[in-house]
């Protein structure tokens, strides 16, 4: 008996030990009877769910589990009860504060008599490992979505040059699958070339020696035959020890950028070149006046070499000092606004050599922004020579025009003697041929004075010189001179005359009455005899309109387009009127239009014709110059 | 105008290279009763003008030698000369040559083309009365 009671108590001694010791156990321990309700759960199991033994008293297992995961344990707990041992059950828990506590473990059902007593799990708190795997799961999916989506088609590569993983980027990109390139050395790799090859050889061998290198460029070869031009940046991944585990290869498709880099490239060697063999000076200065370009003839024109030029204000070492003031404003005013008097214009100046000589330069300038900053570019032409042969031009043309002038101005003179007839008296056959002689030698004159005014209107030295006149009277002054030309041709001349009075406006008597001259005298000229001229002057709104009138030969449509040309005469003029330059008409419209006027006309062959001459409200416009009209 | 005694005839000096020229406005000159000198060059020009005293300059300005805006310089540095009222007749019609003739002291400025000669001895009777 006693041995039996003994045999208790040490069992019993044993069984509390043992339940100490499970109530110390560093797993979650619960039991729990038929109905899911608790018998019991150990230390661990109340510190990380929360509950105490009076919650325990009134919720069960199905409590704590998390919602969506009853009708799952409902199952499995029928099982257990059944007597089957459940292993690695995953559950989630949730805690009294309502955390939730992912658990893993097994669980295990105790019978008596074929009864069900009770089913013991033992769980470990997998929360934490839960959470790192997530994490872990997450930043590998990041990295994959990472590695895959990268713009840069990536290789990763062994500590033996073996490809391990490549991404998509670089499977679009080169048209190979994984499987043609993974497990393969880098060096035998089908989309680099053996030129590559050789390059990349070589980089490799540096990198193992340790050496830094700057990203490079390497050709592939795609699958379908493309050339495709990739800048290589390595990054070496290494262990604690520092040995190298992985290489991280980033491949950037530089393809399109090379080929605009060439474009760019070929298109500033074309700009170079032109640049360098134009026979002006180019020159570029930046928002300081310092020169940034300076090509050869710029070299050659001012005989500053470029090493000796860029980087210096420009304007300092090649401009006459009399410009000085006037360019710093208007290098002020470029500065910020890109504009200036000199900008998109060619203008006449003065530059220095070198040596300190000063020569006549023509300069084109224009802007360009660059880096949100103005810079200017001009085209410098040393004029020296054509100065030289503008002045050779104007003498030869003045001493022609005198040489020519000279013999006329005798024969006139020889012709007006023997007209007087006090040397002796002519027969009228012989009057008549003294006077053709008379009427063709004054033609000539005016001939060579007409070539003169060519010269001086197209060489642009012609004076304009405004002053305030009655258009009115400048018409009359014109009438009067030409009633006896009307008379000896049979001609009414009829001048109709504004209905006010005009006011005075800047005109340039001189020149308005040549271009008023030429056009009534054409329209005398080309008339049918005993028809009307009529001039008439009106005031509009915008300016005034001269209208010169004839009942005469008129101007084919198809000759309309030369009627203003140098030289040109029309068929019909001609035969008319054999004499005359052609040179007329060419002067007034450039004597008027350098005046700020327009001339046009309306005329159809045998209906006479009309001329329209018009002169803004505002006069005649002001233009300075060397010479007059003859 | 009727015929004068040569001593009293009005006195013109002529310088123009031209030989048709001088010949034709002499002939004019002549016919209306002056007596005309003429010279072919501007040294000649000079020489006659302080010889013979002149009453009146026809001066042309191309001329071999010393040109008419030489000479004009030195009539007008002259006290001698310097009051003959002289009269530029040139086919050097521009501007700068007008205004230069001009600024040298000449009384007129005639471009020979575009007068007759009655009109050019108008101008001397002109400047003769004067």
């Amino acid at each position: 008996m006693n041995k039996f009671i003994r045999k208790k108590k040490e069992l019993e001694e044993s069984g509390k030990n043992f339940k100490d010791f499970v109530h110390d156990l560093n797993f979650l321990v619960q039991v729990v009877g038929s109905k899911g309700e608790f018998i019991y759960v150990n230390k661990k199991w109340k510190r990380i769910l929360g509950y105490t033994e009076k919650d325990l008293r009134k919720i069960n297992l199905f409590d704590i589990i998390r919602k969506d995961q009853i009708p799952h344990r409902k199952k499995l707990f029928r099982e257990i009860i059944k007597g089957n041992r459940v292993n690695n059950i995953e559950a989630v828990f949730i805690s009294k504060k309502g955390k939730e506590v992912i658990v893993e473990g097994s669980v295990v059902s105790t019978f008596k008599n074929g009864k069900f007593l009770f089913a013991k799990g033992i769980f470990n708190d997998i929360t934490t490992k839960k959470e790192i795997e997530n994490i872990a799961r997450q930043s590998k999916e990041k990295y994959e979505r990472i590695f895959n989506n990268s713009p840069a088609a990536i290789v990763i590569l062994d500590a033996k040059g073996n490809v391990i993983d490549l991404n998509n980027r670089l499977k679009d990109w080169l048209k190979y699958k994984s499987k043609d390139v993974i497990g393969k050395n880098v060096l035998n790799i089908p989309f680099i070339p053996l030129r590559s090859k050789i390059v990349a050889a070589k980089k490799i061998a540096q990198r193992i020696s340790g050496k830094e290198l700057d990203p490079y460029e390497l050709e592939f070869i795609a699958k379908n035959g493309e050339k495709k031009i990739g800048l290589i940046d390595a990054s070496p991944v290494k262990n604690e020890k520092g040995k190298m585990i992985r290489d991280i290869v980033t491949i950037y498709d530089v393809t399109e950028f090379n080929k605009i880099k060439d474009k760019l490239k070929e298109s500033q060697e074309i700009f170079e070149s032109i640049v360098s063999s134009a026979q002006d000076a180019i020159v570029m200065i930046d928002n300081n006046g310092c020169a940034t370009y300076w090509n050869k003839a710029a070299e050659r024109t001012f005989d500053y070499k470029k090493s000796e030029i860029i980087g210096k204000n420009i304007h300092h070492i090649l401009a006459p000092d009399k410009y000085r003031e006037h360019y710093e404003k208007g290098f002020r005013k470029f500065n910020k606004t890109g504009e200036g008097n000199a900008i998109g214009k060619v203008t006449e100046l003065s530059g220095i050599k070198k040596n300190g000589i000063e020569f006549p330069i023509e300069l084109s300038l224009s802007s360009v922004k660059i880096n949100g900053k103005w810079n200017a570019i001009g085209i410098i032409r040393d004029i020296t020579k054509r100065k030289e042969v503008d002045n050779m031009k104007k003498e030869f043309i003045s001493m022609a025009s005198h040489q020519l002038k000279t013999p006329l101005t005798a024969i006139s003179w020889f012709v007006e003697i023997l007209n007087d007839e006090k040397i002796g008296s002519l027969n009228e056959r012989q009057k008549e041929l003294v006077k053709d002689i008379y009427t063709s030698t004054k033609q000539e004159i005016k001939l060579v004075n007409d070539l003169l005014n060519l010269s001086r209107l197209e060489g642009g030295s012609i004076r304009i010189e405004p002053k305030k006149n009655q258009y009115e009277s400048i018409i009359n002054s014109v009438i009067k001179k030409k009633k006896l030309l009307a008379e000896k041709r049979r001609c009414k001349l009829l001048f109709k005359k504004p209905k006010k009075r005009l006011p005075f406006i800047p005109l340039d008597k001189f020149l308005l009455e040549e271009i008023i001259d030429n056009l009534v005298a054409n329209a005398i000229y080309y008339s049918k005899p005993e028809s009307q001229v009529t001039v008439e002057l009106k005031k509009r709104s915008s300016d005034y309109l001269l209208v010169v009138s004839n009942e005469g030969i008129g101007i084919s449509k198809e000759e309309h387009k030369n009627i203003f040309k140098k030289f040109f005469r029309a068929k019909n003029a001609k035969k008319k009127e054999q004499n005359g330059s052609g040179l007329g008409l060419y002067i007034v419209k450039k004597i008027i239009e350098t005046s700020g006027g327009k001339i046009w006309f309306d005329s159809e062959k045998n209906k006479g014709a009309k001329f329209y001459l018009s002169i803004p409200l505002s006069g005649m416009k002001k233009k300075k110059g060397s010479k007059k009209l003859l | 105008m009727k015929t004068l005694p040569i001593n009293q005839k009005p006195k013109i000096l002529l310088a123009e290279d031209d030989e048709f020229l001088s010949k034709a406005l002499k002939y004019r000159l002549e016919e209306r009763g002056y007596f005309v000198i003429h010279a072919k060059d501007g040294d000649e020009a000079l020489s006659k003008i302080k010889e013979e005293q002149p009453d009146i300059i026809l001066l042309d300005i191309a001329m071999p030698g010393k040109n008419g805006f030489d000479v004009l310089k030195e009539i007008k540095k002259s006290k001698e000369t310097k009051k003959i009222p002289t009269i530029i007749i040139s086919n050097l019609g521009q501007e700068s040559d007008i205004e230069e003739g001009f600024k040298l002291g000449a009384s007129d400025y005639l471009v020979k083309s575009d007068f007759s000669t009655k009109e050019i001895v108008e101008k001397v009777e002109k400047y003769l009365k004067n």
